[in-house]
Formats: structure tokens, sequence, C-alpha cells
């Protein structure tokens, strides 16, 4: 009877998903309406309290004091000016006055409080925020506990509208103070939002921006072409696939915008694998990995760099340029002047009874994981190493980070926007995530302390020149790669720049869409 | 004038282990109200003569030859014509009736079925007139075996069923395939009884199709003995059983009317390698050198060399 | 059937919760990204979610809410379980009896007609089409049909949810696969029921050839085809996952795998009991078929 009543009821919902299908609006794209497709729905109504999290339309939404430029740089926006004290561990922001929230609450300096406390709630250790102080009504200071040159990036945090936060203490209603308003959100199908008459910066053209979901990368492609979707590639999860790149460029309907780094990965040794504790074995690897085989794997979308900076910028060190040429005659040579010979002659390297037979620790964080590691292997052979890959879930492959079960890995080290975090190579990271660790080595750790607690650019960059070169001296990875988000959009879209790290949209209220 | 006349019927099966020959140049007669009995033993190609009559061999099926049936030649009717004789005035039952019958549908409904496709009756009158149909050939308690599955009735009360099918539209000829074996004895008996009666009451032609020479002795007033796709001896049951001519025949006898069994020397030969000449020869006792060569004429109701010059 | 459901529950949750990895990292990364996570945020969300409590614990509050008629909150968003699967369920539901249905619709006929017309060239056409069904993976002809058909016709929208334009594309998508298999057993027990001497005796009768096929052969040869019917359909519950993804359909397929990547317990018990329910009640659906198809069983029963 029971059984019978649920098979009623799941009829009956069905046949209402039907009629609620049907009566969904009809798509007469009015003139300044975009449609973006994005991989993710909405996971959190809330700005994450860091990075900018997975729905690319926070920063839409949500302000933040400063924000940065493709080249790293700082600038204002909520916050007109702000200074830094002598030691480097207090920073006092002149709020812009005028401002209010999509709600008309005004923004000043207790909803900057209100925010800073959302967020230290979350993750207490924010860029090594102490305390924030409401000097007056335009004023707040925020005390470090310790200089941190790397503050601005790490301590990016949102402004939102005390409205935003519901009884339980999530956000439950997005209020921001950006140039667009949250509007409906249909879970796993679209959210949308639009224009913010009152936007402090100028007038919004569009007027509405809809975040169509579309799970698959491919089918985000083909929306794309068929005109369903306006842009794509903006966020986190949903970037171009390497091998649609060369098609979409030669589509006179659409365009590709320039490409921003935004994240930077390192194929690393054990630093316990006792294998490699011989400095020459790891520099006879680095020589035989052939970087131009990996940049075929990864297309425009990546890039396989010296050290964690990107070059281009004065941050990246221009002596540590193909520091490790593509050489199988000194990576064999190294190798024997290691005391590593075939003398079984099976192909494999071998000391005293031992054969040289590493694991590549992987799984499908990104598609070209994979791809990587079967490269690596192959390059690996060229030498005599033999490389098991062993691809494993996400979840499985942290852990197997953590615990050190690996030989080779490959992981995600961090933003790749300029001053980068540095802290992945020190003996004991501050943060625990990324997990696992790179090197030990004390030298390395000095100089990285010097460079996390500066407060004077110049030696900032001096001393990352330094870094650059003592990672490279001593190879503890086989290489870094950059990751390159390039939105690919209709023509029509005009006046969009991208934004760096996880502000892609930041600037789409310049945009319009022309005929 | 005779109600079936089959002359010169070749059935041939093509295989994959050659060409099977079923049916040899059959030829045989069945006058109204006659009952013939076709005897042999298995795989000799009496189900396929059966079955050529009702047109119901596989696709596969190489046919040709004549069946004269009430003045029509049935291997040239159209299929909706053949349809139309089938069941209506040709009736067929078959060995292994638990098979034979749909296990999804009830008795009741597979006899009625008939009628209503026959006589467009509608399915009120159908019912009437099955429990009619199972009374007369003695199911018990009718109305409620109507509504019975095959499963639920024994292998007799299946073979009643089946008959009850058979019967139902008073069909000029029934051809019994086997109609008792895999029954008991005691049921056996009954169902012979049984379809005796009947077959006088309604004056229906039988064909019976058996292996068991008692069985055609007491049903049958002809018989037709065939051995490796053809007849080697026909005529009246009670002059062949008695004074039989061929030596197949005298075998077939021989094997029963001692007590015991006395099986037949040797084996039926394969349908797809018969011998030359006669094709008894193989395990014929009274074989000769013409036998091997020449295959004998069917000449005075016997095919055999011995009997050619008498 | 209660004890079943509640067996698949203590399975998923103890399977969940031995599979290698971090539950509150992999929950912090679905929330808020890779890039800029930290320790404390992972630790924070550790407490939060009360992931540091021991397994049973875990277990029995989660007990405890499906008691109480909720299914919990999702550890991502925050939103109620039951509302999620109330929400994407009946979007699965939707797509897979559609599916059912425009497999059902070609399979049956191709699969009786191959049979009946053996070795001809209908036959051939019938078996060449479901092989290369059965052979094609769902992704692909699915992105071949929204090539075709949404790009270079325009026929059709590339993906989404909303009328019935939306919902042609994955169903056909889904249903030949399906289609093809169906076609097969079904061709396969037709022509073992051809074989059968009841439909000899069918013929016997006099009955039109339709009737033969289309009520004696039909019937029987179904009750293979029936089984096969409702294990596909318990599949299809899950199997939508590509389809689901590829024509960013909001199904339940897709919120299990969603959930199980980023270790949404909630969901993913919420989801496994719903699906077990459903694996039952399907069962129970085919059992109760049969019977009526096959009376022997019903009398079997019975006895």
């Amino acid at each position: 009877m029971r059984a019978k009543a649920t098979l009623i009821i799941t009829i009956l919902a069905m046949l209402g998903g039907v009629v609620v299908g049907c009566a969904a609006p009809e798509a007469g794209v009015p003139k300044q309406e975009l449609v973006i497709g994005v991989a993710r729905y909405l996971q959190d109504y809330g700005p994450p309290p860091w990075g900018t999290g997975p729905w690319a339309g926070v920063p839409l939404v949500y302000e933040s004091l400063v924000q940065r430029t493709l080249d790293g740089e700082v600038e204002p926006l909520l916050a007109d000016s702000w200074e830094i004290s002598q030691d480097g561990r207090v920073y006092t922001f002149q709020l812009r006055k005028r401002i209010s929230f999509h709600d008309g609450t005004p923004f000043n300096a207790d909803s900057v409080k209100f925010s800073f406390e959302y967020c230290v709630e979350r993750e207490p250790g924010l860029g090594g925020a102490e305390a924030i102080e409401v000097v007056d009504d335009y004023t707040v200071k925020i005390i470090l506990n310790k200089p941190n040159p790397l503050f601005f990036s790490e301590m990016n945090f949102y402004i939102l509208g005390p409205a935003s936060v519901g009884e339980n203490g999530k956000v439950t209603k997005p209020v921001g103070t950006g140039p667009f308003m949250f509007e409906e959100y249909v879970k796993d199908q679209y959210y949308t939002m639009v224009r913010n008459p009152d936007y402090w910066q100028g007038a919004v053209k569009l007027e509405k921006v809809i975040f169509k979901v579309i799970p698959d990368v491919h089918t985000r492609t083909i929306a794309l072409e068929a005109g369903e979707v306006d842009m794509i590639g903006i966020a986190a999860g949903s970037h171009l696939p390497a091998e649609d790149i060369p098609r979409l460029r030669d589509n006179p309907a659409l365009k590709l915008s320039e490409k921003v780094g935004f994240r930077s990965n390192v194929v690393q040794f054990n630093p316990e694998q006792r294998l490699f504790s011989d400095l020459r074995v790891r520099k006879a690897i680095c020589l035989a990995i052939d970087k131009g085989a990996i940049n075929k794997i990864l297309g425009e979308r990546g890039m396989v760099i010296d050290g964690p900076f990107v070059p281009g910028s004065p941050w990246f060190n221009s002596k540590v340029s193909n520091y490790y040429p593509y050489s199988l005659d000194e990576a064999k040579r190294l190798l024997a002047t290691a005391g590593w010979k075939d003398t079984d002659g099976d192909g494999v390297l071998d000391k005293g009874e031992e054969p040289f037979k590493v694991t590549f620790v992987t799984s499908v964080v990104a598609p070209e994981w994979p791809k990587i590691a079967e490269i690596v292997q192959a390059n690996l052979k060229n030498i005599g190493i033999e490389v098991e890959i062993q691809q494993l879930e996400k979840g499985a492959h942290f852990a197997a980070i953590r615990k050190g079960r690996f030989d080779i890995t490959i992981k995600v080290f961090g933003g790749a926007l300029p001053p980068v975090d540095l802290s992945p190579y020190m003996s004991q990271p501050i943060d625990p995530w990324p997990p696992g660790i790179i090197i030990k080595d004390a030298d390395l750790d000095r100089l990285i302390d010097r460079y996390q607690t500066s407060n004077n650019r110049e030696e900032m960059i001096k001393t990352c020149h330094e870094i650059q070169e003592a990672i490279m001296e001593k190879a503890p990875i086989l290489f870094h790669y950059v990751d390159y988000r390039i939105p690919a959009m209709n023509k029509k879209i005009l006046g969009f720049k991208p934004g760096p790290d996880w502000c892609s949209l930041r600037h789409l209220w310049k945009a319009h869409i022309s005929e | 004038m005779d109600l079936l006349q089959i002359s010169n019927l070749y059935v041939n099966f093509t295989t994959k282990a050659g060409v099977v020959r079923a049916s040899d140049g059959v030829n045989l007669e069945i006058k109204q109200g006659e009952s013939l009995c076709l005897v042999g033993e298995s795989g000799c190609g009496k189900t396929i003569v059966a079955l050529g009559i009702m047109r119901l061999l596989p696709q596969n099926a190489q046919i040709s030859g004549k069946i004269w049936f009430k003045g029509k030649e049935l291997l040239s009717l159209g299929k909706e014509e053949m349809r139309r004789i089938r069941g209506r005035e040709i009736a067929m039952i078959f060995e292994q009736p638990a098979t034979c019958l749909d296990p999804v549908f009830t008795v009741g409904d597979q006899i009625a079925e008939a009628m209503r496709v026959h006589e467009r009756c509608s399915g009120k009158e159908s019912k009437e007139k099955a429990i009619d149909l199972m009374e007369m050939v003695e199911i018990p308690s009718p109305q409620k075996r109507f509504k019975q599955y095959p499963h639920e009735f024994s292998g007799g009360m299946q073979q009643r069923a089946m008959i009850a099918i058979a019967l139902s539209y008073n069909p000029s000829l029934l051809i019994a395939d086997e109609p008792m074996t895999f029954l008991d004895v005691t049921i056996q008996a009954q169902i012979m009884e049984l379809l005796k009666d009947l077959v006088s009451k309604f004056r229906t032609s039988l064909l019976l199709i058996t292996h068991d020479l008692g069985v055609a002795a007491e049903m049958c007033d002809g018989v037709a003995v065939m051995y490796a796709g053809e007849i080697v001896e026909k005529g009246r049951v009670s002059e062949v059983f008695k004074y039989p001519k061929h030596p197949y025949t005298k075998a077939l006898l021989g094997a029963i009317s001692n007590d015991g069994l006395k099986p037949i020397k040797g084996s039926v030969p394969e349908l797809t390698s018969l011998p030359s000449g006669c094709k008894f020869h193989p395990r014929c006792p009274l074989v000769r050198d013409v036998c091997r060569e020449a295959r004998p004429e069917m000449k005075n109701g016997v095919r055999c060399h011995l009997w050619e010059k008498s | 059937m209660l004890a079943i459901v509640l067996g698949v529950t203590v399975l998923t949750f103890s399977l969940m919760h031995f599979t290698p990895g971090d539950p509150a990292e992999m929950i912090a990364i679905a929330r808020y990204g890779m890039e800029d996570l930290t320790q404390e945020g992972i630790e924070w969300i550790r407490i939060q979610e009360g992931l540091d409590a021991p397994v049973w614990v875990q277990y029995g509050r989660w007990l405890n809410h499906v008691i109480h008629g909720d299914l919990g909150r999702s550890l991502i968003d925050g939103g109620l379980v039951s509302k999620d699967i109330m929400y994407r369920f009946p979007a699965t539901l939707q797509l897979a009896l559609a599916s059912m249905i425009v497999s059902l619709v070609i399979a049956i006929p191709v699969g009786i007609l191959s049979a009946v017309k053996q070795n001809s060239a209908m036959d051939y056409l019938g078996m060449t089409g479901a092989l290369i069904g059965v052979s094609m993976p769902n992704f692909w002809l699915g992105l071949l049909l929204v090539l075709f058909f949404s790009v270079y016709l325009g026929w059709f929208p590339v993906c989404g949810k909303g009328g019935i334009e939306h919902l042609i594309l994955p169903v056909v998508t889904l249903g030949t696969g399906m289609a093809a298999i169906t076609t097969r057993l079904t061709r396969s027990s037709m022509l073992e029921v051809l074989r059968q001497n009841y439909i000899r005796t069918a013929r016997a009768k006099g009955l039109a050839e339709k009737l033969v096929i289309g009520k004696h052969a039909f019937k029987n040869a179904m009750i293979p085809v029936v089984t096969i019917i409702g294990l596909q359909f318990a599949f299809l519950l899950e199997g939508t996952v590509i389809v689901e993804t590829i024509f960013a359909w909001p199904g339940i397929g897709r919120l299990l795998v969603d959930s199980i990547f980023a270790r949404d317990f909630a969901v993913i018990q919420g989801c496994a009991l719903v699906i077990a329910t459903i694996f039952v009640l399907v069962n129970l659906a085919v059992d109760i078929s049969y019977a009526y198809l096959d009376p022997r069983i019903r009398y079997e029963r019975r006895a």
C-alpha cells in the first residue's frame, strides 16, 4: 500500500516537473543581457572567506577594499587610500564615502568590521590579521601579528551587507556594493543578476547577467558555438579545454580574450625518498624532462615555467631561464657519476641489485595531470628510470601526498600573480595547505622568511631572485607550470577585460553588447 | 472419393550436414470417415508428413508434390486460405501436450480462442461453447477448469484440452501425432477411448501417427508403414498386421509380438546419407543384390523387390 | 524491505568514511575552491560540520534526521537534502521514464520484427543498428547529437532543462543505448518462443499470424524482457550521470557523483536512501509484472 502511494507521488512529481518545465521563461533575449556558461552551481551565497570561491558571480555582487591589476599591483576599490605602518603591522584604510549596499544600507567602517569578522571566524589566521579597529566612520585599522607583504593577496576579503547574513550565521541573501544585484537562483540550472542602478563607479551597461550551469566542458564550448551562451572559460573549474581553443579561435563569430595566469602547479620529488637524496640524480631527471612535449599537452592553456614566477614581471629572475635544458646525454652522464648503471641490460638502471623504479602519483584534479604523468614516465624511461603511474581519486591523492606515499607527484602550488606566496617551499610550511612538503632546507627557509616578512619591495624582489636560483640549484622539483585562463566570448561583447586571480569578471560592468 | 490425397510429397531440409530428405515421395490417401494409421520408428518422417499437410513446416523446408484435400490443392493455397482450413477443416493434436499449450493463457481461453477466430462469436458465446467442449472431452468441473492455466492440469487433462481445441470446429480430418506418448498407460487407454468415441461420433477422418502398433490396430482401419521418408507398405490394418509383406513391417511386428522387446537389427539411417537401392537393405535379413542397387517400386501395397514378381 | 534500505545506507556510510581522503578538505574545496585554501579553513569546517566525531556518532546523527523526517543539510551549501532530492529526483525520473518509453517504442517492434523475419534485410538492419547502439558510448552519441541537431540544424537547445525540446536530445541519447540492449533481448527471446510447441498449436488452430505473434509469442517473450527493463530502469537512475552532465540536466545521478567527490555525506546518504528505495520498488514492480505475465509464478507463490 505504501509502495503504491510512493509510486503515485513520484509519478505526480514527475508530471509536475514537466508542467514546471514547460512554464520556464522563453528566451526572448533583450539587448543588454549576457549569458555566461559555468561549470558549477552556487555552493554558498556568501563571499568565500578566502579566495573568491567557485561561484563566478562573486566579484559582481561583492567588492573588496582594494583590487589588483593583472601585474599584481594594488589599486583602490572600496578603500580610496591606505597607509602601512613603519613596522609593517598596521594597515589603515580610508574608505570611500557615499557608497551604499544594494538594499540601501550605507557602506562604512562598521560594515568592514562586520565582514572582517565573518571571514576571520571561518579562517582565523587570515593573512596574519589579528584585530580590526574602527577609527571613525570611514577609517579602519587592521593589525597583523607580523609583517606580511603578501597581505593584499591573502586578505582580499569581501565586504558584505549586514542584511546578507541570516539567523544561522550563514549568508542567505547576497547583498554587496557591486555593480550587479543578485536576482534569482534556480538550483543547478542558472542564477541571474541584474544591474545595480546606483553603482558608485558609474553606469553599468549590461542589464542582466545569467550564469547558466553546464557541467560538461565540451557542452559548454558547443553552447558558445551554438550561441546559447555568450561567454565561457571565466571561472574556477570552467576553463576551456586546450583542444577546443584552436577551433574557437578560428570561429569568426567568437573571440578569445588575453590569457591570464591564475594558478601554478608543481611536479615534485618526495623529499624523503632515498633514491632522490643525491642532487645529481634530481638534476639528471630535470634535464631529462622534455618541456616542449609538456607544453604541447598544455596547449594555449598553460606553460612550463622555471620556478614559481611567470616570466615577464620584475619578480622573475631571468638567470633561471632554461636552467635545465633538455639534454639526455648530460642526464645520463650525471646518473652514471651517481653510480647508476644498467648492469643487467633490462633497460632499467640499477645500483647494487636495486633497480631504479619509482611511482608517480596523480589524480584528475585537472584533466592534463595524468597526461603529464605519462610524459614524465616516457621521458624518464629514456634515461633508464622506470616510472609507475598511480592515478587516484582527488581526496586519496591529497592523502597520499600528506602521508608522503609517493616518489613523484603533481599538485597545485598556489596563485600565479606576484608576489607569490613561497611558503610551500619551507621545511615547515606556515599553512599545511597545499598538502605536503617540497623540500627541507634551512638556507631556503631563511630566504623565504626574509621574503615573506619584508616590507620593502626592492628587498623582496632581490630576495625572491635569490630564492629562485636556490630552488633551481637544489632541484626539489621537476618543473613548475602555470595555468592560463582564456575567456572565450561572442564578438558582440565589447569593452571586457578580464581581471586577475579569481576576479575575472571584476570589470564586467564596463562591458556592453553591440549590434 | 478420397478426402485427402497426397501424391509424391518430397520434403527436403538444407542443413550444414547436407540435404535431409525427410519425405521422399510419399503417397497416401484417406477416405471420408476412414482412419489411417501412419507407423514407423521415430525419425522416419511421419511428423513431417503431418506438418506438411498442415503447412506448418519450418521456413527452411523445401516442399514439392501435391496434397489434395476436398478438391483443393493445399500446397498452392494462399496463406489466408490455408489458415481458414487449419483448425476448421483439418485439426491437429500433438505429443507432449504440456508444451503445446501456451503457459501464460488459461486453458479455457485457448479453447475458446479458435472459435472466436473462426466463427466470430462473442466472448460469452465462445466461453459457453468451450465449456461444452470441455465437458465433451470429459474434463471434470469445466467451469472451474476453464479459468485454470495449463500447468494446473495433469498430462491427461492437457491432452483432453488439446482434443477439445482440435474438435472445436468439427473438422473433417483430425491429425493426431503420437497423442499418447509420454502419458501413463492408464491415461493412454482413456485418451484412446475418448479419441475413438469422438471420431466415430463426429464421423471425422483420422490420421493417427504412432510408433505403437497396438494403438494402431485398436483404432484404425488402414495402415501405412513408413521407413526413412517413404511408405514401404500400406493396406487394411487387419491384413497388414496379420500378413505383413515387407521385411520391415515384419520386424516391427516382431518387435512387439513376442513377449519382451526384440529390437530391429541396426538403426534408422541418417536422412542426410540414405543408402542406395532399397533403403532398408542394410538392416534387412533377406537382402539380395538387387536390393542394394535398385529402388523398389510400390506395387500391391508393398515396396520390396521380394514381392515385385508375384 | 526496510532492512535492505537501511543496510544500504549503513554500507554507503561506512564505505564513504573508509575512502581515502580528508572529508573536511574535500568539502572545503567544493565550497570555496582549491587555490587559496588554508588548513585553518579546513579545520573550521571539520568542527562546524561535526566531522571530528566518530563515524558511528555521525551515522546516528544522520539516522536521527531521517527519523525526524528530513535528511539533514548538505555539507556544501547548507541546503536541506530532502529539498535537493525532491528537486532533482523528478528531473531524473522524467528523463529515465521518457528514455525508457523511447527505448521500448524502438526496441520491442524492432526486436519482434527481426525475430519474425529472421535473417531478412530487416533483421540485419535492426541488428546492425543495435550493435552500433550498444557499442556507442553515451557521451559520444550525446555530443554528436548536439553538434548535429543543435549547432548545425539549430532545432534543439544544446543543454539545460526546460520544455519538451530540452528533453528530446538527452532522451534520445539514453533511449537508443538502452533500446539496443532491449532489441537484442527481445529478438532472442522471441526467436526462442517462436520455436515452442504452443506456437505451432496456435498456428494449427488457424489463428492469424498477427494473433500468434502479437498474443501468444509476445506475452511469453516479454517475460525475460521485463526483467531486463526493470534492471535497466534501476540502473538508469544513476546511469543518467553522463547524460545529465553533458546536457546540464539537474538530476540525481549528477548530484550523487558530485557529492561523492565532494564528500558531502548528507547528500550521499540521502541519494543512497532514495536509490535503494527505488531499487527495492522496481524489483517489486518486476516481480508483480512477472506474476501477471507468468501464471506459473503466481501458482508457486500461492502454494
